[in-house]
Formats: structure tokens, sequence, C-alpha cells
């Protein structure tokens, strides 16, 4: 192990393995700026032109891409409330809030450090505890899966602070706009409107331009945007230090965020706008002040950022051991460790430990590098939401209609995209938001796919309660979705009960007086 | 009467009642999870109609001061983008659609004169330039010609 340590210490500091990392880095930083451009994409793009690399240098590179685009998505969800990729939705909540109280660097500076915290963490659980996690990954079946969904979408409780039965009800539209196209298990073809392209389904990420970034466009256009700007950048001298000062101060957060990024990670198919969402929840949970979240904390930011980023590393621990992707970005790396002749598993640790071992610290430089490289340039992308309004509206514009087609090349999903934002900005004046109907979007094939399948197996075994309500992880599920449902109400009650009694000390000191 | 809520609802309403006739023809499998959401939908929709008649605020669509007419301009212009690009391709009618964009968003002092038509032109060819070349020839995105140059 040690051996392996100080082979892939010398290898990843290599001048030629440092450049790659730097540019899989830009690039990924600038793929995940982009709406509509995913890191798997990105990675599957990258894979062809590594393997005429050697194994090493080409799964450096891979590192850096996919770090990179982890940093980058949070830069348009912070400066124009878009996220780059679907891992950034929670960035939005208080990224852009901060961004438009003059304080984007700030906002961008705690993603950057915020980042760096989840990927270190992260890589440290990838080398020191794959093995047992993995194990822990495979034990989640079709309930754990259903009730995982479930414990997600009480997160709408926390989104929807201003009206729960809206946010319920936006949440319960986008469950339902995830049944679009062929059922998963029966095989039906739903409200496709019969049109042939929507057998597929509605893609993520159409959605999240449409919702998120059209409805933001016309109401900058509505109000005018101030003076012909869409918000003031505002420079602060010792910025950089006062925000890692204000971090550091919460290592509980930042640690605790990382762990349920890694956790989510290594589940199957569950990515990063899980992890995000769920790292946010928990941190408004656990905060003294939930009443500021929304309205552009950085505990907000730091809690899904941290998450976020260390998803990556959880995804690649059922990858490394069992040969499981627990994302699609590492379904692409897996794709990449095959054509270097390198199988899952013992032999990954053994015959190609050094090259494995490479691998893992890559990220772990990678985030570094990656620190650097964001903070250096936050002070440059806050000034972005400085450029006039009439040149940046054009240029998002474009980059919206350009990223849905770019997905799957399909001229369809322009029209989806375009629908959904005229849908979503009616949405929002009748005071809905965005988050909760998203997360519905997200949550709902977990949810379908885990009750159709618990549903079968269920009846095959005799009996459907006992499979949904009688394995210990789906109970631990139902414990935390419980919590998070009564939280907000309990949490809610114990303000009010301690404004009654100021307000009651309040008056008895007056008559007092 | 019509409020937010109102509004709201008849709309959740409308499309349970839409996905519902849909629904009919599913299979049980296929259906299980659209009819467990169709029923949360409509149950939310009656609270809210419910909500929504005990409160008297009137929805208004415009807040004073809105730039209204810059909106509808902004949705015509992208409207016509989508309908725009299978005919004459994304470079061709991006550079129009970012151009007329960028002219109705500037001050109305440079949208009368020649000078703000001639940086709106210019903005909106190098945007449509720049981001055609990246994906393009950078991200090997295949980008329509259009029917009119294919």
């Amino acid at each position: 192990m040690l051996e392996n340590f100080l082979f892939a210490v010398s290898q990843i500091l290599s001048p030629a393995n440092l450049l790659l990392l730097i540019t899989g880095g830009i690039g990924g930083i600038i793929v995940g700026c982009l709406p509509g451009l995913t890191a798997t994409m990105a990675l599957a793009l990258l894979v062809p032109f590594t393997f005429t690399m050697e194994a090493t240098s080409g799964l450096i590179m891979l590192g850096g891409l996919y770090v990179g685009a982890m940093f980058g998505d949070a830069i348009p969800a912070t400066l124009i409330n878009t996220p780059g990729t679907p891992s950034a939705i929670a960035t939005t909540f208080d990224g852009y809030p901060l961004a438009k109280k003059g304080l984007a660097q700030q906002a961008l500076i705690t993603n950057a450090f915020s980042s760096l915290c989840g990927g270190v963490i992260g890589t440290i659980v990838l080398l020191t505890l794959s093995p047992p996690l993995s194990e822990l990954g495979l034990k989640f079946g079709p309930p754990e899966y259903f009730w995982m969904a479930i414990f997600g979408l009480t997160i709408i409780g926390t989104l929807a602070s201003d009206s729960i039965l809206k946010g319920f009800t936006a949440g319960a539209l986008g469950l339902l706009l995830s049944t679009v196209g062929i059922s998963p298990i029966a095989g039906d073809v739903r409200f496709t409107l019969g049109l042939p392209s929507l057998q597929a389904g509605i893609d993520l990420m159409v959605a999240l331009i449409g919702f998120f970034c059209i409805p933001q466009i016309l109401e900058m256009v509505e109000t005018g945007a101030k003076e012909y700007h869409i918000l003031q950048y505002r420079s602060e001298r010792g910025i950089f230090w006062k925000t890692i000062r204000e971090l550091v101060a919460k290592p509980v957060l930042l640690i605790r965020s990382a762990l349920i990024g890694v956790g989510i990670g290594i589940i199957p198919g569950a990515g990063g706008n899980i992890a995000s969402l769920v790292s946010y929840n928990e941190a408004v949970r656990w905060s003294k002040h939930p009443e500021e979240f929304g309205k552009g904390t950085l505990e907000g930011i730091a809690a899904t950022e941290s998450a976020n980023c260390s998803v990556v590393q959880g995804s690649l621990i059922p990858m490394l051991t069992l040969g499981i992707p627990g994302s699609p970005a590492a379904a692409v790396i897996l794709g990449a460790l095959l054509l270097h002749g390198m199988r899952p598993g013992r032999e990954l640790y053994t015959t190609f430990g050094d090259i494995t071992h490479t691998f893992i610290l890559s990220f772990f430089l990678g985030v570094v590098v990656m620190f650097i490289l964001t903070s250096l340039g936050s002070k440059y992308f806050a000034r972005m939401i400085s450029v006039p309004f009439q040149y940046l509206v054009p240029a998002i514009v474009f980059l919206s209609i350009i990223g849905s087609y770019a997905i799957r090349n399909n001229l369809l999903d322009v029209t989806i995209m375009f629908l959904f934002g005229l849908g979503g900005y009616l949405l929002r004046k009748l005071g809905f938001h965005s988050g909760p109907l998203v997360l519905g979007l997200i949550m709902g094939p977990f949810a379908e796919q885990g009750l159709v399948q618990s549903l079968l197996i269920g009846k095959a075994s005799g009996s459907v309660l006992k499979v949904m309500f009688g394995r210990p992880l789906s109970l631990v599920l139902i414990v935390l979705s419980i919590i998070s449902i009564l939280w907000p109400i309990v949490s809610a009650w114990r303000t009010r009960s301690v404004k009654e009694k100021k307000k009651e000390e309040e008056e008895y000191n007056s008559v007092e007086l | 009467m019509w409020n937010s809520d109102t509004i709201s609802a008849l709309l959740v309403l409308g499309i349970t009642v839409f996905g519902y006739l849909e629904a009919k023809n599913f299979s049980y499998y296929g259906g299980v999870f659209v009819s467990w959401v169709l029923l949360i939908l409509f149950i939310l929709g009656v609270v809210l109609l419910a909500k929504g008649l005990f409160q008297h605020k009137p929805f208004k669509f415009w807040k004073e001061g809105a730039h209204s007419w810059q909106v509808a301009g902004v949705v015509v212009i992208l409207a016509g983008y989508i309908l725009l690009i299978p005919w004459a391709g994304f470079l061709v009618s991006s550079a129009v659609v970012l151009s007329l964009l960028c002219l109705l968003l500037s001050p109305p002092a440079r949208r009368r004169s020649w000078r703000g038509w001639l940086v709106s032109l210019s903005v909106g060819v190098s945007i449509t330039l720049l981001f055609y070349v990246i994906f393009k020839y950078g991200l090997l995105v295949p980008l329509p010609p259009g029917v009119l140059f294919s």
C-alpha cells in the first residue's frame, strides 16, 4: 500500500501529469459552467483521446476533468441562478441571493472552499474505507430506493418556505412530469402526446434549463434590471480570508455534508443532485438560524457544494471495488479503465495498485488545483454579472437554446425547454418555486421503480407490507423521512413559543416599570 | 374569486383530469405510481381551491412598472427563434435573433440610434460565432445547418 502510495505521489507530481490534470480541470470548469453540458458528456468525449496515453496520464486527466466540472457548475448557479449541471440545483438557493447582495465573489469562494473540503474528505474515505462501504451500497434494494425518494421529497418542506402547500403541489407536478415516456417495468407509453421523441422521457437537464433559466431571464427583463445591469458586483478587500475564516469555523457542517455526499454517491444511480439537496436540508435542520437559508447564507452554499464534490469519490467506491458505477460519469470512467485492461475488483488494488492509487490521488490534487484556480478566478467570474444586461441576456438565451439542443441533438428538447420556461414563469407568478418541481422530477423515477419492483417482490413473496416496511435500511429511511417532515413544524412551533415568551417578558417588564 | 390560489387550483385540477383520462388505459404496473400521484395532486388541488375561496387578494400578473412589452417581445423572439432554426440553421438564426434581443433590451436612446443597431448586430454575430466554434469544433456537437443551407 505504502509503495503504491509513494509511486502515485511521484507520478502525479511529474510536470507532464500535472499539466494534464490542470488542462482537464480547466476543461471541466468550462463544461460545468455551460448549462446543458454535463461531466458525463465531457468524460465520454475525452476517453478516446486518453486511450493513446499511458493509463496513469489518461486517468489523471479524466480525474481532473470530473473534479473541474463539479467546481464549475456552481458558477452559473451563483451568478445567473442557472445550475451548470443538475448537481448545482441547491447552490442556486443561497448562491444567487448572495450574488444579488453584491457578494458574488464571497459566494464563489465559498463554493470553491466547500468543494475542496468535500473533495478532500471524499478522497480520504475512498482511500481508506472503499470495501466495507461498497457492500453497504449493495444492500439498497427497490424498497430502499422508494424510501430514499420519499426522504428526498420531504426536503420540499424546507425548499418551499413561503407556501408548503404550493411546494408539495409543485413536487407532485414534478413527479407527474417524471412519468412521461415509457414506464420502467410494464413498458406502457405514457403522456407522450403521440410524439416518439418523448418516449425516452423528459431530460432532466432540459427541464432544469427551462424551469430555472428562462423564468429568470423573463423576470430580469420584466424588472428592467436596474441601470441595465443584472446585478452589481461589490469589490471588498480581504474577502478571501474573511470567507475562509467563516467557513473554517463550521467544521461540523462541512464534514457532515461531505459524508452525506459520499454516502449518497455510493448508492448506484443517486448522484450529486440528490446529495446536495439532502445535505442542504440537513444543514437547515441543524442550523441555529434556519430562517436565513434561501436568503443568501454561506452555510447553504457550503452544505451543497461540499456534498456535491464528495459524491464524485463516493460514486467511485462501488465502481472500483465491485464494478458497479455509482453515477453515469463513474460508468464512463469504468469504460476508460476497461479500455486500459484494468478490471474492477481486487485486481485494481493488487496488480494495478500503483495506477489505482495514482487515479485516486489525482482527485485529491485535482480539488486542490481547482480550489486555487476558481478562487483566483472568483473576482473575474463575479465581474461577469456587471456586464450590461442587453449583452448578457442574449448570451444566456443562446446558451440555454444550444445547451438544451446539445444533450440529445434534438430540436424537440429546445421546444420543451422553452415551454417549460414559460410554464415556470407562470408558476412563479402564481407563487410556486421551481425547486420542488425539479425535485419531483429527480425523485420520480427512483420512487416509481422502487414502488413497482417492491410490489412485484411483495406479491411474489406473499407480503407487500413486509417488503416495504420490514427491512432495516427501509426502516431507517422511514424514520428519517418522518423526522424530516416533522422538523420544520417542531422548529416553527419552538420559534413561535420563544417569540411569545419574549413578548410576555417584555410586557411584564413594561408593566413593572 | 380570481386569486393565485384559485387559478393554481384550477390549473392543477385540469392537469389531474387530463392525467386521469390518459391513465385509464395504462396497465396496473404502468399506472399504479401515476394513479397515486394524480390522487395526491387532486387532494392538493381541492385544498388550494378551498384556501383560495377564503382569500380576497386578487391576482395581478404584472407588477407596477413592469416592462411587460419587453417580456412579450422576448417571448415572441424566442418562439420565432425555435421556429426559424430548422429553416435557417443555428448560425444564421442565432445571429439574427441575438442581435434583435440585444437591440430590444438596450436603453431607449440607443435603440433609436444607428450606432445602437450596429453594436447590437456585432454583439449578436460575435456571441453566435464564439459559441458556434466552441460547440461545433471544440465539443463536436453537430448543429443543424437548416433546410435553406443544407
